[in-house]
């Protein structure tokens, strides 16, 4: 009975192994399948903490009881494995749930992660046949000649097995320990499977900066010329011309302006993919009026009142943050056709982190579509008849990403939208 | 005497366009050639050819602008002329190498032919002037 209790249980660690090996997924191959982590010894419940979460097989104590456990065990025991078949004698709280767990065996993954398997085996009393002769027996030879009744032996044995569960046997141990290795193994195999991937990635969006930016660069060169010829075309023989071929090389002409405009925003979004961040802690007042009249100077004969309330230092880079505002601010009164265009910007530090605001009352953005403005060449709508190549934003989140920080918004149709820049305040 | 300016330049679109450009401007004397190799055989060989004012593109065959630069200040002949980047580029990175290397300015080609002719009026009268002087 006994041997063939062992063969199963390293028959199934050996399952267990290639479920690993096939999932890869270490909860989909120890927990979700038939042969699981109960089926290498014959604990009753187990517990698996992975990627900081828990996960439970059959009788487990509850989740408080089981992170105190844990907190126990990292100032007891440094090493990778720890069993008990009395566990309350160590760590009194456990008595509570002597039931469930009077014997522990638990394995860590990794030293520098929470990563654990947890198995508890229950209070033996529960288990065997308090009957047993065999036990009569081990009760006398405790106790010497002394004369005593079944019933007195009996409880006497009650007593000392009390939050006390079957021994880990050296096929259970053994078992473990195994299992420990090979989750190992598939754990480092996954890693460097997704560090390949993220280095393939990449790669991939370096190609595809540097593939931009060349062919940004390339298109420019044609396009000045076509500009430039029609140009020539317009001088020398516009004479010649009829109104309609005068009015047809105008568009012409747009056209480049507007392709120009284009090109010169897609360099820009792969020139920030590309550049190296440079952090310097930066005078935002400074910054934000310079922009504010860089932005304000085509609108002279609007009403466009731009306040700039706070401005705690921001730790950037120079360029990349100017641009940021840039296109914030200038998209608040590109988008604020109505006078006075009320845009306000401000600056807080909360904790460790700066967070700046940019609020216009203009069009807004349908908040349904929030998700996707960001995106590249992602206009929406409403803007239809405001000139624009929906690189701004694309360019505004990526310069956000490159400092670790994030952005987002609020905003109602026809009313104004704010956009909420988050940025960490300590260098790097 | 007309002034010299040498135009390194391999797109024959902007040499005809700065051609067009150069004639309305003044009495300029301007040579041009498509890379750097030709341009430093016109300045050693062609003696009686000292530019007063060195244009460079950047993106050339061959050695690019950079380059040009480099050996056009290292030469103790050609250290005096001022030289010009003239490029569509606005990439921080290029505008800081050329201001590294000893360029004496920085242009970006404007992409109208009015815009052009502006910048390079103010170019001449600025550099050539001062060059005289």
């Amino acid at each position: 009975m006994f041997e063939e209790k062992t063969n199963q249980y390293m028959q199934n660690q050996i399952k267990l192994f290639e479920q690993l090996m096939k999932e890869m997924e270490p909860v989909e191959a120890l927990i979700n399948k038939p042969v699981n982590l109960l089926s290498v010894n014959s604990a009753e419940g187990a517990v698996f903490f992975y990627e900081n979460k828990m996960y439970c097989l059959g009788n487990v104590p509850e989740e408080k009881e089981i992170k105190e456990l844990i907190t126990w065990l990292r100032t007891k025991e440094p090493g990778n494995f720890f069993q008990t078949s009395s566990l309350a004698k160590e760590f009194p709280e456990a008595e509570k749930y002597a039931d469930i767990g009077s014997g522990i065996m638990i394995i860590q993954i990794a030293h520098d992660r929470s990563e654990y398997i947890l198995w508890f085996k229950p209070e033996i009393k529960r288990k065997v046949n308090w009957a047993g002769e065999k036990n009569k027996e081990q009760t006398k030879q405790e106790d010497g000649s002394v004369h005593i009744s079944p019933r007195k032996s009996l409880s006497k044995w009650t007593e000392e097995v009390k939050c006390t569960s079957e021994e880990w046997s050296n096929t259970e141990v053994s078992a473990a320990l195994k299992l420990r290795e090979d989750l190992i193994q598939v754990i480092n195999k996954r890693a460097n499977e997704i560090r390949k991937l993220n280095d393939a990635l990449k790669a991939a969006y370096e190609e595809l900066d540097t593939f931009s930016f060349t062919i940004s660069h390339d298109l420019r060169t044609p396009l000045s010329s076509i500009k430039n010829y029609t140009e020539i075309i317009l001088e020398d023989f516009g004479k010649e011309l009829s109104p309609e071929a005068h009015l047809l090389f105008m568009k012409v002409i747009k056209g480049t302006d507007k392709m120009a405009g284009l090109i010169k925003d897609v360099l820009q979004y792969s020139r920030v993919g590309r550049a190296d961040i440079r952090k310097i802690p930066l005078d935002m007042g400074k910054m934000l009026t310079e922009i504010k009249e860089e932005v304000l100077a085509p609108y002279g004969d609007r009403d466009i009142q731009i306040s700039i309330i706070n401005c705690p230092p921001i730790n950037g880079d120079r360029t990349m943050l100017m641009q940021l505002f840039t296109n914030l601010m200038g998209n608040a009164v590109k988008y604020s056709p109505r006078d006075p265009a009320v845009i306000e910007i401000n600056g807080e530090i909360k904790d460790d982190f700066v967070v700046y605001t940019v609020e216009d009352n203009g069009i807004g953005i349908d908040m349904k579509y929030a998700g996707r403005i960001f995106e590249l060449f992602r206009r929406l709508d409403n803007v239809k008849n405001i000139e624009g190549t929906g690189v701004g934003l694309a360019i505004a989140k990526r310069i956000v990403e490159k400092h670790n920080g994030k952005i987002w918004l609020e905003s109602k149709l026809d009313h104004g939208t704010k956009f909420y820049i988050e940025l960490p305040v300590k260098q790097g | 005497m007309p002034k010299k300016i040498l135009y390194v330049e391999d797109n024959p679109d902007a040499i005809t366009f700065f051609n067009r450009i150069v004639h309305k401007l003044g009495d300029y004397h301007f040579k041009t050639t498509e890379d750097g190799a030709s341009a430093i055989k016109l300045l050693e060989e062609e003696k009686e050819f000292e530019p007063e004012m060195i244009l460079l593109d950047i993106n050339l065959p061959g050695m690019n602008g950079f380059e040009i630069l480099q050996y056009v200040r290292t030469k103790t002949t050609y250290k005096h002329i001022p030289v010009i980047m003239f490029t569509s580029s606005d990439d921080d990175n290029d505008i800081k190498k050329s201001y590294e290397f000893g360029a004496n300015a920085y242009l970006i080609k404007p992409d109208s032919l009015n815009s052009l002719k502006e910048v390079l009026s103010d170019t001449f009268n600025f550099w050539l002037k001062h060059n005289v002087a």
